[in-house]
């Protein structure tokens, strides 16, 4: 039989789906972790070396680095801080994006909107939030600073930042604030795959709000809520510039962790042997904790069985009922609709304190420069002024850096989730040892601090001209973007229903048609809460771009706007207008992957429901 | 179906890739051009403006030459040239104080630029403004920091006090400007600002006010002295000075660098502070009319003041480093380098005499509205000491000292009352000696 030109033609994008694209993720594969394990490898190497940073010269020491790191105090208080910071931040983070997350699944007018304001902390480069928090938490005309006196929470002449006894709960504040949307946009994620029939069935029953939580909502995010915190944990755990720039890591030592103590070793003492060793040393220990929370699984299975256990007995009475119910149902359901209209007060609450340090920046960018700092601190200015916008738009290229950063941060997330679907779709088809490898290698890789990381990166990139470069940067971000897609990607797979790809299996549809057909649609809020954060993370990224690039027509706005801190100088009016312009492309973009994300996420009951009564 | 999702996608990547792509260093930037690569950290969007059109005038005199400018913080300065080392890709010229240079050229990482000294006129720059380092020099000062006590008028008027002379005068007067206005339990007026939290600010304000009191962190001969013989006495009675006037700081000074200490000021909660002229500027922006006067910091024994320096520096296994030669001596001369100055007026004090006296610098209305403040500098220059060469040459374990975070720390353990002068000065000296290795 003939075939006709429209047929021939339909083919070729199948067979390049079905054929080259497969062989391309395994070749994405192995170039995602050749770029990402190499760094390790040379950060080794050097961690047996007495390197001096400015030179890199250095000789082979054996483990005289090692033995000089474990025998001094500082590690060891470096590194109990370091875990004291991260379970406290990782904590608060997932259960107050847990708490946020499962508030917002109720309809209510504006939603869309509190969700992008409450994502919008994650998008603002952390270099401009950090000044911003110094100056709330100045004991003498800050903000925050002046509502504790009033309100008697701390001492009349307490510093918080600047305390010994409350920096290290200052910089714990600030890091939740930095750090809660990325858990937020997850759970998201993840509350979108639940079963929307369930909460219906529990409703129909008139299971209390409470108890849905504890008894479906709760079981079904145990796993997600326990890798969040993993993920937290161990990133918080290597978190550097939003604790360097809050406060170098006193007074006294009291905010040093771990990767301030590298920066001090690499960039001040100059050691790069001894940071190695350092780094080292802490991803050994990082791994540890991993391993012991991989090993305890069969406990945490023991409680997600017994959540689900209730989750199912309240399944199985809502069945049995819903027929003789079924009037009911639809005058409880109504009147629950009805319910939703309002937000949640507590929500509401939690979104006002949240958002304050952008409302507080936003009345700041509208104020003339002798009015920011006025006593008391007033939240209404004496007049409104542009001039912050005009001067920022006129004097600096902070426009130019603005589409350049967004352009890096678009690449970068079509990028790092396309390699991490690639990564996945391989391992699904690996051999078994390796699949059950690749999650806590990847785990790994995310352990390993973008500080220790940048330099040999560096190096790397720069044997191939790449640095100086927007592709170059993007391709470094996906060294810390892609060993979290993976793994996330790779949980979520998990947490599938296995019946749809076994019934496929059967049919005889190939591995390539299942993964596009069956799992892709399956964990679609996933890959887009993937494309969310790695574009933020892009976005924000201060690190990468600073080294990477060297063009001043190709600086990243993070870069430019690190520059309206200076040394001696606050550029306050640049700075608030510049985080005000930064913000509002972003809540545009928020409310658009809300789009993809959200509506699936916070309409899951709702729209279930309805589309039950029909 | 799902084509019509990939292939938008795919095509929308190429078309980025291909836009990042344009505007990689494979791009046409350069065209067969010398280009040098340069550095500042000078961040100050009215410096930055400058900058660039002195960096435009050098290219049109020299139409083979192109000038890529970056202008980063102090804190990327490290990663930066340290990754450019790394990858045999450093820039070719960097601005940096003269700490960061003694530590690049104790590791032969920058070239001499004695000649270059030389040719601008070696006696005409402030004695405190050059470092030699085993007797040549590695960067031209385009700048000082003048570190000074600025102190509002207003006030000292009001309760008829004179600007303080020694350590004593100082406390004196410090105690008399903290005050509880409305008898809350609150300060809602200190005496003044002082700098202690980790950075270069806290070493400085110790540094200055120790050799006041004659004493020393490093012997002539580059041992430390800090805790040996009399002169502990005089590093002691300098760290209990601190602890004493400390009283009468805000208490967040245990973490205060450069940028809190002009913030407390502009803000109006301290009566006066330890810094440089950019202090007036930034007053008159956030705080206009605010009157403001200065004064020599107060002394222990004479009047001294530890200063730094910010200046050009050509980096070892710079391509075109005549080239790079020429662009430095055309960025400290002329009409566009007073201009440069003069963007943050009376902060980067002119390192050379004849510059600070030329007509065109004195022409400038800020400069005039200040003059009783130059005047201050002008003396205060005249006798500031290098920070890094105590003894008269640049000794690398100064800076090491600097960025060890020791000195920092020792003053906030007594500050905070965490240790006795005495304690922390001897943990401090056992932690300075495994630093340097002696």
């Amino acid at each position: 039989m003939t075939k006709l030109p429209g047929q021939v033609l339909d083919r070729v994008p199948r067979v390049f789906c079905a054929y080259v694209l497969p062989k391309l993720a395994t070749v994405l594969f192995a170039l995602s972790f050749l770029v990402l394990i190499l760094p390790l490898a040379y950060l080794l190497a050097l961690s047996f070396t007495d390197t001096d940073t400015l030179t890199m010269n250095g000789s082979f020491v054996g483990l005289r680095n090692f033995q000089r790191v474990v025998q001094d105090d500082t590690f060891w208080l470096a590194g109990w801080r370091g875990v004291l910071f991260a379970a406290a931040t990782a904590a608060a983070q997932v259960a107050l994006g847990l708490f946020l997350a499962v508030k917002l699944t109720r309809p209510f007018p504006g939603r869309r909107l509190v969700f992008a304001l409450l994502l919008l902390p994650y998008a603002v480069p952390i270099v401009a939030m950090s000044a911003i928090w110094r100056w709330m938490l100045d004991g003498q005309h800050g903000i925050i600073s002046y509502f504790m006196r009033v309100l008697h929470v701390f001492g009349a002449n307490t510093d918080i930042l600047n305390s010994p006894t409350t920096a290290l709960a200052g910089v714990i504040a600030a890091n939740i604030w930095y750090f809660y949307p990325f858990v937020l946009l997850f759970i998201a994620a993840r509350l979108s795959q639940i079963p929307a029939a369930q909460f219906e069935l529990a409703e129909t029953e008139g299971v209390p709000r409470r108890r849905q939580f504890w008894t479906i909502t709760l079981p079904h995010l145990a796993k997600t809520l326990g890798f969040l915190f993993v993920l937290r944990f161990l990133w918080m755990f290597n978190k550097f510039d939003s604790v360097w720039l809050l406060t170098r890591g006193g007074p006294i030592g009291t905010t040093e962790n771990i990767p301030v103590l590298v920066y001090r070793e690499c960039f001040h003492a100059l050691r790069l042997g001894r940071a190695a060793a350092t780094v080292v040393l802490a991803v050994l220990f990082l791994a540890i904790l991993a391993i012991t929370y991989r090993l305890s699984s069969p406990l945490r299975a023991v409680v997600f069985r017994r959540g689900l256990c209730w989750c199912r007995r309240i399944a199985a009475i809502a069945r049995s009922r819903i027929r003789i119910r079924s009037q009911l149902r639809t005058t409880s359901f109504a009147l629950w609709m009805r319910r939703q209209v309002r937000p949640s007060p507590s929500l509401l609450f939690a979104a006002v304190v949240l958002v304050f340090p952008l409302l507080w920046t936003l009345v700041s960018a509208f104020r003339p420069l002798d009015d920011l700092f006025q006593q008391p601190p007033s939240l209404i200015p004496r007049y409104a002024t542009i001039l912050n916008f005009s001067e920022l738009v006129a004097k600096t290229d902070f426009v130019r850096q603005l589409l350049v950063s967004c352009l890096v941060a678009t690449v970068s997330a079509i990028l790092s989730p396309a390699a991490a679907l690639g990564c996945v779709y391989v391992l699904r088809r690996a051999p078994p040892l390796v699949s059950r490898l690749a999650r806590p290698l990847s785990l790994s890789l995310y352990a390993v601090p973008p500080l220790a990381s940048v330099i040999p990166l560096f190096v790397l990139f720069a044997r191939f001209h790449m640095t100086d470069s927007l592709l170059g940067l993007s391709l470094a971000i996906l060294t810390i973007s892609l060993p979290f897609n993976i793994w996330f990607l790779l949980a979520q797979l998990r947490s599938l229903d296995a019946h749809y790809e076994e019934a496929a299996i059967l049919d005889g549809v190939s591995a390539y048609r299942r993964f596009v057909d069956i799992v892709l649609p399956a964990i679609r809020p996933s890959i887009v809460a993937c494309c969310l954060f790695t574009f933020l993370l892009a976005f924000n990224d201060y690190l990468f771009a600073v080294v990477f690039l060297h063009s001043a027509d190709r600086l990243t706005v993070s870069v430019g706007m690190a520059n309206f801190v200076e040394a001696s100088a606050v550029h306050w009016g640049h700075l608030t207008s510049a985080v005000v312009a930064v913000s509002t492309p972003m809540i545009i973009l928020l409310l658009l992957g809300y789009r993809f994300l959200g509506e699936r996420f916070v309409g899951v009951s709702v729209a279930s429901s309805v589309g039950g009564n029909k | 179906m799902k084509n019509k999702i990939v292939i938008p996608v795919a095509a929308l990547l190429v078309v980025l890739i291909y836009l990042l792509s344009s505007l990689g260093p494979w791009g046409s930037r350069g065209g067969g051009k010398n280009v040098l690569r340069l550095l500042s950290t000078e961040t100050d969007p009215a410096s930055v403006e400058i900058m660039k059109r002195l960096v435009t005038e050098f290219e049109r005199t020299h139409p083979n030459v192109t000038i890529a400018t970056e202008f980063l913080g102090f804190e990327a300065m490290y990663p930066k040239i340290t990754a450019g080392i790394a990858a045999g890709a450093p820039p070719d010229i960097v601005g940096i104080t003269n700490e960061e240079t003694l530590a690049l050229a104790s590791r032969g990482q920058l070239e001499a630029v004695s000649s270059l000294i030389d040719a601008i006129g070696r006696d005409d720059f402030f004695v405190g403004a050059l470092g030699e380092y085993e007797g040549e020099d590695y960067y031209v000062p385009y700048a000082m920091s003048i570190l000074n006590l600025y102190y509002r008028t207003d006030l000292f008027e009001q309760h008829s006090l004179e600007p303080p002379k020694t350590w004593a005068d100082m406390l004196r007067v410090c105690e008399r400007l903290t005050l509880d206005h409305d008898g809350d339990g609150t300060v809602d007026l200190y005496g003044t600002a002082i700098p202690l939290g980790n950075g270069q600010a806290t070493v400085n304000f110790f540094c200055t006010l120790l050799f006041s009191n004659e004493g020393h962190i490093l012997a002539p001969d580059g041992s430390l002295v800090l805790g040996k013989g009399e002169n502990r006495l005089r590093v002691l009675e300098t760290i209990r000075f601190i602890a004493a006037l400390a009283r009468f700081s805000p208490p967040g000074s245990l973490g205060y660098e450069w940028k809190d200490l002009t913030a407390q000021f502009y803000a109006k909660t301290v009566a006066s502070t330890y810094y440089a002229g950019r202090v007036i500027g930034l007053t008159e922006r956030h705080a206009p009319g605010t009157p403001i006067g200065a004064a020599a910091y107060p002394y222990a024994k004479h009047p001294a003041s530890a200063t730094f320096s910010d200046g050009w520096a050509i980096v070892a296994g710079s391509v075109n480093r005549a080239l790079a030669g020429e662009l430095i001596q055309h960025l400290v001369s002329g009409q566009g380098y007073i201009d440069f100055l003069h963007t943050v007026p009376l902060h980067m004090t002119p390192p050379r005499r004849s510059v600070g006296s030329d007509p065109r610098f004195l022409a400038n209305d800020f400069v005039q509205r200040y003059a009783h403040i130059k005047r201050v500098i002008d003396a205060t220059a005249n006798d500031a000491v290098n920070i890094l060469a105590e003894s008269g040459t640049m000794q690398p374990k100064a800076a090491d000292i600097i960025k060890s975070q020791v000195i920092e720390e020792m003053l906030q353990r007594v500050v905070s009352g965490d240790a006795t002068a005495e304690d922390a000065l001897d943990d401090a000296v056992a932690k300075l000696k495994d630093i340097l290795g002696e």
